[in-house]
């Protein structure tokens, strides 16, 4: 995102194209131009992070309970006064409306507003408050996305009205195939990294335009609505919607849930078990956690070699923009590849272990286990972009939506203030964030071990394979982190 | 209790790694790890005296047809020194240090002074917006933390 959408939004200059950045996307300082960029994490750092990261591992091993703990969610409603109107019709109207007019807000800036993609309230909005903002909010207060859904709300509307005049729900004429899964969303989620990360770039003679996330945005609406149409609202909300699926997978993390129109609690992190159950559940979590990857590693540990890529594509006769798009797109693709073939391995070593299930149910079984490590990854690589520019949306971005100096709110006058965390607190934000995401995601694989296998020692030894797969993934990230920006 | 038995062995083993690793990547960072003491190529700063005298690095940056003169330059400094620039261009052009948002407009013939404290530590970069060429590099800022 740095590299990409970051320049967009810090430059604010993508029109015109420089001739220096055509030449070579190393040049365009390949390290764009995020107002204020992390320094790489020391080798001190990563080394203790590392190795905090084994001895905490093994340290969880040794004080291993015998019995799972996490299988069942006992999900109970709140009785508290606040409960039944936090989850009841009026509060579920004012969320949905506000969703409506943000969808609203963000495809008017986006056709009417400003070029200049940092003063423009599309680009920040999509990007950062909504695609990383709902995932914190999912994590600290369950599926949020589900009542704030600009799409569904729409819908309920129309079904409501429907229903009025025809006296009943609009038929849903195709019956969701199961096996489908989340596989219409996995595809969305694939391609809204795309923009973001691949084509937002292309050798920054082209950024993105505020005016293509709109479009973006209406075309996606379209597609939403043919889903709820054929499948039915719920449905498609529940299966193929992406960003509904992408929300809730981070929502499994919570303890909050709200079920039949009432708040309740359950138990942290139970809701993870059953992530992967649902066909294409393990695809949603690798394809997230090697999203975030790519990302971070084509400003540091995969800059040189995408360069020599790019510079063997441009020998082909490739135009810039097509080599740079054709360049990322190969790289995003083999970076998420590479986080599959992790998993896998460590699912095959934990399959030698005997009264293993089959590999595929013993894949899908692991699947909710990695969504600790999926967050980990989210805050370590983007903490400072949202803590930046977070500042930007609720000041002058939300003033002056359109960027032409108009002040609603009288915070037109507000910046970014880049100094508000040092390196050092950066630093101990990505680490702890990647230490915490891993003592999580170990323990909830530990604990699904000891569902899976009939003796504990089983259980155990399967987990070796698992740790191994964490540890990977962990200094991965250390790793990355380490790199970036270097 | 043989798990137990194969446990602590693998706990020794992985302690073992751990502390190999450890040593191996904080051997070559010696020096950064007491000091954070800067090299720059373009100042001598008397990072020894952590008396009144604040350090101040200098950069002289010459733009030329849409290109840096001897390219994109990377000055270090570390958080709390001086950063002084001068900038020359051989068009109009504004002149931007991201971050920290200065901008200055730049103009054939002149020298553009530019003095910054570097409190703010991380990685910025700095920049011409040429009318005719779009946003020309300059150089990289890093402040490392004191």
């Amino acid at each position: 995102m740095d590299r990409g959408l970051m320049h967009t939004i810090a430059t604010g200059a993508a029109v015109a194209a420089p001739v220096a950045a055509l030449l070579l996307p190393e040049t365009a300082s390949a390290h764009a131009l995020v107002g204020r960029q992390d320094l790489p994490i020391p080798a001190w750092l990563f080394a203790w992070g590392a190795s905090l990261v084994l001895i905490v591992s093994f340290a969880l091993l040794s004080v291993a309970w015998r019995t799972p703990r996490l299988q069942e969610e006992g999900w109970r409603p709140y009785s508290g006064p606040l409960a039944a109107p936090l989850a009841g019709r009026i509060a579920s109207v004012l969320a949905g409306a506000l969703g409506v007019v943000l969808l609203g807000v963000v495809v008017y800036s986006g056709l009417e507003g400003t070029e200049a993609p940092d003063r423009n309230f599309s680009l920040v909005f999509v990007f950062v408050t909504f695609w990383l903002g709902l995932v914190l909010l999912s994590v600290l207060f369950g599926d949020v996305f589900k009542a704030f859904n600009p799409w569904r709300a729409i819908a309920r509307v129309f079904a409501g009205a429907f229903r009025l005049v025809a006296g009943q729900s609009p038929p849903a004429p195709i019956a969701y195939p199961e096996r489908l899964g989340y596989l219409p969303a996995v595809i969305g989620v694939i391609a809204f990294v795309w923009l973001e990360l691949v084509y937002s770039v292309a050798g920054a003679s082209i950024s993105l335009r505020p005016e293509t996330v709109a479009v973006a945005a209406l075309v996606y609406t379209a597609i939403t609505f043919v889903g709820m149409a054929l499948f039915g609202i719920d449905r498609w909300i529940e299966r193929g919607e992406a960003f509904s699926v992408y929300f809730r997978m981070f929502s499994t993390l919570s303890p909050l849930e709200v079920r039949d129109g009432r708040l309740g609690h359950r138990r942290p992190l139970s809701a993870t078990v059953g992530w992967g159950e649902v066909p294409y559940g393990l695809a949603m979590v690798l394809v997230s956690i090697g999203a975030t990857s790519f990302d971070g590693a084509q400003e540091g540990a995969l800059q040189s070699p995408m360069e020599t890529s790019f510079d063997w594509l441009r020998d082909l006769g490739l135009g810039v923009t097509s080599a740079f798009r054709l360049n990322s797109s190969v790289w995003l693709a083999i970076v998420i590849a590479g986080v599959f073939l992790l998993y896998t391995l460590g699912i095959r070593g934990m399959h030698t272990v005997s009264g293993s299930p089959p590999v595929r149910r013993l894949a899908r079984a692991f699947a909710g286990t990695l969504i600790p490590i999926a967050l980990a990854y989210i805050v370590a690589h983007y903490f400072t972009l949202f803590l930046y520019q977070e500042q930007a949306q609720f000041t002058y971005l939300l003033s002056d939506p359109l960027g032409d100096g108009s002040d609603l709110f009288g915070t037109l006058g507000g910046g970014i203030d880049y100094g508000l965390i040092s390196a050092n607190g950066v630093w101990y934000v990505q680490v702890g964030a990647l230490i915490v995401g891993h003592v999580i995601a170990l323990t909830l694989a530990h604990d699904r071990a000891l569902a899976i296998y009939d003796r504990v020692q089983l259980a155990s030894r399967s987990q070796y394979w698992m740790l191994a797969v964490m540890v990977g993934f962990t200094c991965l990230g250390l790793f990355l982190l380490s790199q970036a920006n270097a | 209790m043989q798990s137990n038995a194969a446990r602590a062995g693998l706990l020794v083993a992985l302690a073992a790694v751990a502390v190999a690793l450890f040593i191996v990547l904080s051997n070559d960072d010696d020096s950064a790890s007491d000091s954070t003491g800067t090299t720059t190529a373009t100042a001598t700063a008397g990072v020894e005296t952590p008396s009144s005298e604040p350090s101040a690095q200098s950069l002289r940056i010459e733009l030329r047809d849409g290109a840096p003169v001897g390219g994109v330059a990377e000055l270090e400094v570390t958080k709390g020194e001086t950063v002084k620039l001068a900038v020359t261009s051989d068009e109009d052009a504004e002149f931007h240090i991201h971050g920290y948002e200065i901008e200055r407009q730049l103009a054939p013939g002149e020298v553009t002074r530019v003095t910054l404290q570097a409190d703010i530590d991380g990685k910025f970069e700095v920049e011409a917006h040429s009318h005719t060429q779009g946003d020309i590099p300059l150089a990289e800022l890093t402040v490392q933390p004191g």
